[in-house]
């Protein structure tokens, strides 16, 4: 069984080999520059960047396919910004849109990158010895562990809607899918009732830390 | 004779999740120590909200004591430390990044310093065979391996009171036999809540058939499982291990 996120993060080409410090530092170094650079400079160093990220989803052997995938999931959130972006702004719409898109995509390429070459809680335990705050790397773990449930949940539902709405009308299909959304979170709530009962019998303090 | 010692006492405890809709009703028992209790019965007979109300995790009308103490809000974490519990579904139990951390996590919170968790965690993971497995993630494993994971966590906090909630659910019949034979070699104080009426034959001194909010029957096991009108009267059935005399 593999996880949704790190699919790839036990093969063993020369990108997963590298020092999981220097990974962790480096994606942070560029996400950092991305934010921070202006768009008449990013314009010119995002091609220098993709580059440099072409070569080294070739060089960890990873399926070009599954980055283009999960870096696709970035864009339900992209384009509500730039809709509200193209309508509420008056000018420099295009610049802005550009920067934002840019900035994202290129963001959400390194970080699949590095989840794909690095294991997660390898990740998560090098940033325990960063100092970074438990409670943030507490809950990166709880949403990497539980994210795989979910969608293994929603799988499942949405198979049982397929099988039985072949002849179904795509309103009815949708109103489906939505009663979906609706378990799913009554489904999630349940389950963070149960791991918090887990973890009081489990004498949890709320001052528990990751090694 | 022998004097053995009550480790739960339990006298008429009331529960339910909403005025109308009582769950638990005047249920009074003793369990004592070293014995091995199963609670059956059928579905929505309150079996797990049971298993809850023993561990303090639901606030109930009455008394429950354990190790002769009552649940209180105030010792309800020095009593806990008294329990391990197995849940239904590991992955409502496995939720730290890996195997390791999942197992070191109960013993963290009892204090041991880290030399002492590994050499438990590896003692443990001996135990239910799955050294090898520690810097695994939860979500890599199989249902089996989960549910050793999850025993493994329990076993190695050594409590006095092991509760395991449906243990062998959703096994294959190798996975549950092997379950099986690990929960048997546990010496301490069982309570196990199943619909698998074989595995209560196999494992259990003693069992409450709970039906209807209520204590129908507590008794030796085999006297229990063995009675067809008991047993039918509550919707459940003879085990098949009697007709077979396995157990």
């Amino acid at each position: 069984m593999t996880s949704f996120w790190d699919k790839y993060s036990h093969l063993k080409s020369p990108i997963h080999l590298l020092n999981p410090k220097i990974k962790i530092l480096l994606s942070f170094f560029f996400v950092l520059l991305l934010s921070i650079l202006p768009l008449e400079i990013l314009i010119w160093v995002s091609p220098i960047i993709l580059t440099l990220l072409i070569i080294i989803i070739y060089l960890s052997k990873i399926p070009v396919l599954h980055i283009v995938k999960r870096s696709f999931l970035i864009i339900p959130i992209i384009i509500p910004v730039i809709l509200i972006n193209t309508i509420f702004r008056e000018e420099m719409v295009i610049e802005i849109s550009t920067l934002f898109l840019l900035r994202s995509f290129i963001s959400i390429l390194i970080l699949i990158l590095l989840i794909s070459t690095t294991k997660f809680h390898t990740i998560i335990s090098t940033l325990a010895k960063w100092h970074f705050p438990s409670i943030f790397l507490i809950i990166l773990s709880f949403m990497y562990r539980y994210f795989f449930l979910l969608i293994d949940e929603l799988e499942k539902m949405i198979r049982s809607v397929k099988l039985r709405s072949s002849e179904t009308k795509k309103t009815v299909l949708f109103k489906s899918y939505t009663n979906i959304m609706g378990v799913l979170m009554i489904k999630s709530f349940d389950r963070a009732e149960r791991v918090f009962q887990a973890m009081e019998m489990r004498g949890s303090e709320d001052n528990w830390k990751i090694k | 004779m022998e004097n053995k010692i009550n480790i739960i006492e339990v006298s008429n405890i009331n529960y339910s999740y909403s005025k109308d809709i009582p769950v638990l009703e005047n249920i009074s028992f003793n369990l004592e120590q070293g014995s091995s209790l199963g609670i059956i019965g059928p579905n929505g007979a309150g079996k797990t909200t049971l298993l809850f109300a023993l561990s303090g995790l639901i606030e109930v009308d009455g008394n429950i004591k354990i190790s002769d103490k009552n649940i209180t809000k105030k010792n309800i974490k020095n009593i806990r430390k008294k329990i391990s519990f197995v849940f239904q579904n590991p992955d409502d139990q496995l939720f730290m990044p890996t195997v390791f951390e999942d197992i070191s996590f109960g013993l963290e919170n009892l204090g041991y310093n880290d030399k002492d968790i590994k050499n438990i965690v590896k003692d443990v993971l001996d135990k239910v065979d799955m050294v090898g497995f520690e810097e695994k993630s939860a979500h890599h494993l199989s249902l089996g391996q989960k549910k050793r994971i999850c025993l493994a966590s329990a076993l190695a906090r050594n409590s006095k009171l092991m509760y395991f909630d449906e243990p062998t659910n959703e096994l294959d019949p190798h996975g549950r036999r092997e379950f099986i034979k690990l929960i048997k070699n546990i010496n301490t104080t069982k309570i196990i809540v199943s619909h698998d009426l074989n595995l209560i034959l196999e494992l259990c001194d003693k069992v409450i058939v709970l039906n209807e909010q209520e204590i129908k029957s507590y008794n030796d096991c085999r006297k229990t499982l063995i009675n067809k009108d008991l047993m039918e009267s509550n919707k459940l059935e003879v085990p098949s291990g009697i007709y077979l005399n396995q157990y």
